[in-house]
């Protein structure tokens, strides 16, 4: 669960949100459109923690982040974004590690790494260097680097913007399945066919 | 917390530089002490007690203006005195440290090069065949049957001796005087058609008593000696100096003025000896030694030393840098600013680290923004995060100019000569000197090729290693 009420983000003295109120129920589904250079991916990072608002309340889970733009401390907002995880735009993918490293690297669990790396079709590209991956498998290879962490809720900044239509078809169904198993979800995208076949709230920005 | 942490690094910088620059200073007034002159005091006219009891001669007057001359005496020692030996263990004497060089009209031997560092010869001296100012004698071997005289025991009996121009009867038939006074007496009064003398004693005595143009001189010696200094062998910087001072006398005529004072002409020159590359340092023919290999192991030394804390500084400084911590971004601006300045033998370390510090800031600048969002959203460890992701990243894109600039340091190790250390060019310098070769200096270009060879072969060997 997300709830996050009258933020304000600006860089510089440009604003690029104010009083903005968003909020997701938890287990559910939610959409973030709008035309580009709006602040999707801002606002993506403002929940995530990686950057800060200037005023404003956020609460993960119950927990409070920030309240009327006052951040808690480090060793607490650390324990409560370890809920939260991103599928960043641009993957951001660890270039200098392969396949295995990059998900060894967040957490050494090995069962859950080949089960889900089975489950995504990676399992015998585990070897592989970055190099060696297409544009769906490095989405899919983030999106399991994702889910390694553990998370309750993932957020998906457009994750079909780099893919053909079968490999859209295939995010689509996971993000559904993976709110079938009871994740929170936030996804960021421009395209409104995709947001249509979610089925979800829509927040528009 | 990390800002604490901060500012004593900042200061431990500040340290590093202080010390980086007083280290030499320290050095120089521990060693501070007298310039100690070994001598004989009975060689007559190099060094000797004089009438009244004091010490006097060509070598104390060459040694005072040397001292006085090169700057380098007076910052390194307080002054200079002169120290009888007993010219038996003159050897013992020098490595004990009680001297620091015996300069007393000493001839070059081959034995004695292998013991002692000597200098280049000062004065060549020779043993020459002195007539009466009518004869009319062109060379030496017109000598030969006539009646010859020399001092007992002298240089000038082996000279003629190993002459080849007397037979053993006529080398038997020598006659052999108490001292010079003699021999002259002898040829003047034509009871000896010729007197075998050491040159540098005679001249100082026809100028003493001037005698000038009451003898003739062969021009064509019997044989022949140069007179060198002697130093510690591994106190090249000793030896140099000193040699650099006797230059300096020549150039500004004050060795002339001391020459003539004493012989009434001029025959003091820095010159190689001669016929000695024959027998000096051990080598063969491809002007190689394996003092080569003594000189590359410090060089290698110098420079692991530099590296090993030049790099680690200098990644350490690019991390602070890259916090955007403001006054010590100042501080370490300067820092680097400084260092890339001054000269590099000083700092020669702290130098590097400067480099490196650019070197590793453009590295850490290269990496993609994300690499970090990635990291702290998926909560890697910090010191996972360093090790795994970041410094691999960084170090992909600078190693090809940290292998540059590793390269370069190899050849700046040279420059430590400049501060007394032998190491590999240093070592070929001198035997380029003794040899009167160059070979050498074709060796040491092969072994700084060779380092540096390996160097870029273990750069490439990493730089694959870390490809992605
Ligand atoms: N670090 C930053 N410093 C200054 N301006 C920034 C920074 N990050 C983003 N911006 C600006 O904020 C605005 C919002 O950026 P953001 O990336 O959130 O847009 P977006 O809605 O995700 O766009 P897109 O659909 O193209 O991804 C943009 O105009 C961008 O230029
Ligand atoms: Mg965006």
């Amino acid at each position: 669960m997300i709830k996050a009420t009258k933020l304000s983000k600006s860089f510089l003295n440009r604003t690029i949100f104010k009083d903005l109120d968003f909020m997701v129920k938890e287990g559910e589904i939610k959409a973030i459109v709008g035309p580009s250079g709006k602040g999707k991916t801002t606002l993506l990072n403002v929940l995530s923690g990686l950057q800060k608002v200037e005023k404003g309340t956020i609460e993960i889970n119950g927990k409070i982040l920030v309240k009327d733009g006052q951040y808690v401390k480090l060793k607490e907002q650390r324990e409560i974004l370890r809920d939260v995880s991103v599928v960043f735009q641009n993957f951001n993918l660890f270039l200098n590690l392969n396949v295995l490293k990059n998900l060894e690297i967040v957490n050494k669990d090995s069962e859950k790494i080949d089960r889900l790396l089975k489950r995504f079709g990676l399992y015998d590209k585990k070897n592989l260097g970055l190099g060696g991956l297409s544009g769906g498998e490095k989405q899919r290879l983030s999106i399991i680097r994702a889910l390694i962490k553990n998370p309750k809720i993932i957020f998906f900044d457009e994750p079909t913007s780099a893919l053909d239509v079968l490999n859209v078809k295939y995010v689509l169904n996971l993000i559904l399945e993976l709110k079938e198993e009871g994740y929170t979800i936030v996804v960021v995208t421009h395209d409104l066919k995709f947001v249509e076949l979610l089925n979800c709230e829509v927040f528009s920005i | 917390m990390k800002k604490i942490f901060a500012f004593v690094l900042s200061f431990l910088l500040l340290f590093y530089f202080l010390i980086g620059c007083s280290a030499r200073g320290k050095d120089e007034i521990k060693t501070r002490k007298n310039f100690v002159v070994g001598l004989d005091v009975n060689v007559m006219p190099m060094g000797f007690l004089n009438e009244k009891g004091d010490l006097d001669g060509v070598d104390i007057e060459l040694a005072r203006a040397v001292f006085l001359n090169n700057p380098y005496f007076q910052s390194h020692y307080i002054g200079i005195i002169f120290q009888p030996i007993n010219w038996d263990a003159k050897e013992m004497e020098l490595n004990s440290g009680n001297i620091d060089c015996i300069w007393n009209g000493m001839s070059y031997t081959n034995e004695r090069d292998e013991q002692m560092k000597l200098s280049r010869s000062y004065i060549k001296n020779s043993q020459i065949l002195v007539v009466s100012r009518d004869s009319n004698i062109k060379e030496l071997k017109e000598a030969k049957g006539k009646t010859i005289c020399t001092q007992k025991g002298s240089t000038g009996f082996d000279a003629i001796k190993n002459s080849n121009i007397f037979s053993e009867k006529e080398i038997e038939n020598v006659v052999q005087l108490e001292n010079m006074v003699d021999c002259l007496n002898e040829v003047l009064v034509g009871h000896s058609f010729g007197a075998v003398l050491d040159e540098v004693v005679f001249k100082y005595f026809v100028n003493k008593k001037g005698l000038e143009g009451k003898f003739k001189v062969l021009k064509e010696p019997l044989s022949k000696e140069d007179y060198v200094i002697a130093f510690r062998k591994d106190d090249v910087k000793l030896k140099e100096e000193v040699e650099k001072g006797l230059l300096n006398l020549i150039k500004t005529k004050k060795a002339e003025e001391i020459s003539k004072k004493w012989f009434g002409e001029n025959i003091i020159d820095l010159k190689e000896v001669e016929g000695k590359q024959k027998n000096s340092v051990k080598q063969n023919d491809f002007g190689f030694s394996f003092e080569l290999f003594k000189g590359l192991l410090v060089s290698l030394k110098l420079f692991f030393l530099c590296i090993l804390l030049s790099i680690p500084l200098g990644l350490l400084i690019c991390f602070l840098r890259v916090k955007e911590i403001k006054i010590l971004n100042i501080l370490i601006d300067s820092y680097t600013l400084l260092m890339r300045g001054t000269p590099l033998l000083l700092q020669i370390l702290l130098n590097y680290a400067a480099y490196f510090v650019e070197i590793f800031r453009g590295g850490y600048k290269s990496i993609d923004r994300g690499q970090f969002d990635a990291i702290k959203v998926l909560d890697i460890p910090k010191n996972r995060a360093i090790f795994r992701i970041i410094l691999p990243q960084m170090f992909n894109v600078c190693l090809p100019s940290l292998c540059n600039e590793t390269i370069t340091l190899v050849k700046d190790t040279a420059l430590i000569f400049s501060i007394g250390v032998v190491e590999l060019l240093t070592v070929s310098k001198n035997m380029v000197n003794n040899m009167v070769s160059i070979k050498p200096y074709l060796w040491a270009a092969l072994l700084y090729l060779l380092v540096c060879f390996l160097i870029y072969c273990l750069f490439k060997f990493f730089e694959k290693k870390l490809k992605y």
